[in-house]
């Protein structure tokens, strides 16, 4: 795996090793589920899983957005019986 | 002044389901995530992309898991503009449009940013907001952004 430096404030370090500690997790550990919360992805890894999602949902570009409009305004017809969005 | 997009729920969806065909809401999804057009969300909006991807019928086409959805989801925010949108009831300056029920959280989100247009492919929720913002199909959209 690679190894990169990174320069934090004093502040930071120690929130840093304070969260790792309550969490009982490493300081790599924190730091990576942190960017994956961020959305630090490669965009080549979040094309890979939308174009395999695509192929298993195996829907016309029209039958597509039929069912995207479909499902998008029976929710919004359920919120708005329901409570304030 | 490059365009700054309010994508609406059915766009983004569409082009989870069609993703790398070359249909216009899988090509400006393409682009949203690669930071190449300029977007708006609000938190309102994120969770309804959320809520629909992972509605049944949905969900059961694309097989994505709740963790993968909210992966994508976390990198359209981080690349989009993210704007607290709360409910908005017009002012003198800018009166409200009479829309649909069930969209005001998009017509809030646009009138955070009068420059910015709509994209969508519900053509009754675009005749109700034409005119008061612009208003654009998923191929205008992608039209627009490839100049």
């Amino acid at each position: 795996m690679p190894r990169t430096t990174i320069t934090l404030s004093e502040e930071r370090y120690k929130a840093l090793k304070e969260a790792a500690a309550r969490r009982g997790q490493t300081i790599t550990e924190v730091v990576d589920q942190a960017l994956e919360l961020a959305g630090v992805n490669t965009l080549s890894s979040v094309r890979d899983m939308l174009a395999a999602a695509s192929a298993r949902a195996g829907l016309s570009d029209e039958q597509a957005m039929e069912i995207a409009l479909r499902e998008t305004a029976t929710l919004r017809a359920e919120a708005d019986a329901g409570p304030a969005r | 002044m490059p365009a700054l997009f309010v994508v609406d729920t059915n766009v983004v969806v569409s082009g989870v389901l069609c993703f790398g065909r070359g249909a216009a809401p899988a090509v400006l999804l393409d682009r949203m995530l690669a930071g190449r057009v300029a977007f708006l969300v609000s938190a309102s909006l994120l969770a309804e992309y959320r809520l629909v991807l992972l509605r049944r019928a949905i969900a059961s086409r694309h097989g994505l898991p709740v963790s993968a959805v909210d992966r994508l989801l976390a990198t359209v925010t981080m690349a989009g503009y993210l704007r607290q949108a709360d409910a908005w009831a017009g002012s003198d300056d800018d009166p409200a449009p009479a829309c649909p029920r069930g969209d005001e959280h998009i017509v809030s989100l646009l009138a955070r940013e009068p420059a910015s247009a709509l994209v969508s492919g519900d053509r009754r929720l675009l005749d109700a907001l034409r005119g008061w913002r612009v208003v654009l199909t998923p191929a205008e959209a992608v039209e627009r952004s490839s100049t």
